[in-house]
């Protein structure tokens, strides 16, 4: 009985602590989300950089490319501006003959460490075949961020997100 | 230190096969479909295994005793562990590069999530009866018991991972550290100092009763036998576990981190149950959903996990010792369950367990690994009291 009487009084503790995990389920509301239109032809993104008019086949003739012209090309590229909130960056692949994908992160991201994975902003996915756009959904917090396509081996964008 | 029920008492032949077999099928099966360089990391866990079991290293216990006994060993072992860290990671961590890789710290935002998972942590390590690397190695050393935490940990870590994005919606502070605030030619010296003000503190509020950082009392035989067959003093477990965990910064480009591998095997077993990642946030898309779709043995966390209950069954079998029997009773089986999933969505709230938030993240400078640990402590304290109701002594 005794026994019985202190699991009781354990349960009864407990409760509260699962009544707030369970708390942690209900989401709020959130406004509707700004979409960002970015547009990829060969090695880049147009909206950043003026159209070099690069050819490529493969991810590998993009990485020769940027070998030679990343760097310069990102420090003259336009740095994308926003507000902190809810974002829809609708990626299109123009005319690039092969899948190609969009990762956008916070600047310090490393995909090894798996702290980042739980605590650092980071959205990405492929799928981005010849003529197709994808809509990738993300909420930006106050920060410097790169935005990339791995597989068309872009340079790594900035992009700022601050208040004013 | 002993974790829970951890006794030397005479093992079985049959108990000992299969233990050696699974290890050896384990690792058989790793090395046939591992990534080449998961090798790597793998050797590293093995170590840290070995050194884990032979050293019977344990925060929950160090804890417990701390709180009933005023002894204060095993708190010692955790400072210099966090000294020696911050030392080895200096130098790697201000490059920001190793080997020509990036290298980034563990450093995590600390908020009100963060806080209550540290707080929830604690309580499931006293009910658990180990944390995060405890459950591994004793586990790996084929305690029943912590089969069963390690089981509802991974679920718990699971379950935060839903939860997560709510949690993490709370008030917070970014992602704060002492070097990225003063630089690390002043944070290093900082830190130790305090670290060390710490370690005096301890030593007035420790019991007169003898007990010492070297342990020397458990040294039985020349060096090299200890060195094989344990056990080892706390001393040489800290010095042996702060280079392991440097050589999983210059290798995998990050410090030692375990719970992330719980929470992905969490995932999977539950995907294999007809959950639907696409719908939830954490893992509808990205790096999440990537390492959800992948092997588990090209996720470095699952392959040093795996490694270090491998390396804790390797050092049971040499040292010829095995874990206590199975305690059947009602309640120790419910506060292995409750503890596991507290242990589990604890660490997923709080970015880690003692060795990925507190260990590494303090290593590391981070703000939120000494939020976690002030957070922690009254979770074990918490803990220590209601371990009574559960029939845990």
């Amino acid at each position: 009985m005794k026994y019985r009487k202190l699991m009781m009084r354990g349960a009864v503790g407990v409760l509260p602590v699962v009544g707030i995990i369970l708390g942690g389920s209900i989401t709020a509301s959130v406004a509707a989300p700004q979409v960002i239109e970015l547009m990829q032809v060969p090695c880049q993104f147009l909206d950043v950089e003026n159209d070099q008019g690069y050819l490529s086949q493969s991810k590998a003739d993009c990485e020769a490319i940027n070998l030679k012209s990343a760097k310069e090309r990102v420090a003259s590229s336009k740095v994308l501006t926003l507000k902190p909130g809810d974002y829809i960056f609708r990626v299109s692949n123009k005319n690039v003959p092969y899948e190609l994908g969009f990762w956008l992160r916070e600047e310090d991201y490393n995909w090894a460490n798996p702290l980042h994975k739980l605590n650092k902003i980071s959205v990405s996915g492929g799928g981005l075949v010849t003529g197709a756009t994808k809509d990738y959904k993300v909420t930006l917090k106050p920060g410097d961020y790169l935005f990339s396509c791995p597989l068309n081996t872009t340079p790594d964008y900035k992009l700022v997100v601050k208040d004013n | 230190m002993a974790i829970d029920s951890h006794l030397k008492i005479s093992g079985s032949r049959r108990f000992t096969a299969v233990m050696a077999v699974t290890a050896v099928m384990l690792t058989g099966f790793f090395f046939t479909f591992a990534k080449r360089d998961a090798i790597v990391f793998f050797v590293i866990a093995l170590a840290m295994g070995l050194t884990l079991y032979h050293a019977s290293y344990s925060f929950s216990a160090a804890y417990r005793k701390f709180f009933i006994h005023r002894q204060v060993s095993g708190i010692d072992s955790h400072l210099l562990l966090v000294a020696l860290t911050t030392i080895l990671f200096a130098p790697v961590l201000s490059q920001g590069v190793a080997f020509g890789a990036p290298v980034t710290g563990a450093i995590a935002p600390a908020g009100v999530g963060m806080a209550f998972g540290a707080f929830l942590f604690g309580i499931g390590m006293q009910l658990g009866g180990a944390c995060a690397s405890g459950s591994l190695y004793t586990a790996g050393s084929g305690n029943p018991r912590m089969m069963i935490v390690l089981v509802f940990f991974c679920a718990g870590a699971f379950w935060g991972s839903l939860d997560l994005n709510w949690w993490q919606s709370l008030p917070s502070l970014p992602a704060l550290s002492l070097a990225g605030t003063v630089g690390w030619e002043l944070a290093v010296p900082i830190q130790l100092a305090v670290l060390g003000l710490l370690y005096f503190a301890l030593q007035k509020y420790r019991t007169q009763e003898k007990e010492s950082l070297s342990n020397e009392s458990v040294r039985t035989g020349p060096c090299w036998t200890v060195l094989l067959k344990g056990p080892w003093p706390l001393i040489w477990a800290a010095i042996s576990l702060a280079v392991l965990n440097w050589l999983t910064l210059v290798t995998a480009g990050h410090p030692w981190s375990i719970t992330w591998g719980f929470t992905l095997w969490g995932a999977k077993v539950a995907t294999f149950l007809g959950w639907d990642p696409a719908t939830s946030v954490f893992w509808a898309d990205g790096f999440a959903s990537g390492a959800l779709h992948q092997s588990v043995w090209h996720d470095t966390t699952s392959v040093m996990n795996v490694g270090i209950m491998i390396g804790a069954t390797a050092a049971m079998l040499i040292s010829r010792k095995r874990s206590a029997k199975w305690d059947r009773r009602l309640g120790p089986l419910i506060a292995a369950i409750v503890g596991g999933l507290m242990l589990g969505y604890g660490a997923r709230l709080a970015y880690g367990c003692n060795i990925g938030a507190f260990i590494s993240g303090a290593g590391s400078t981070s703000l939120h690994g000494w939020v976690w640990i002030l957070c922690a402590f009254p979770g074990n304290w918490v803990g220590t009291r209601v371990r009574q109701y559960f029939q845990l002594n």
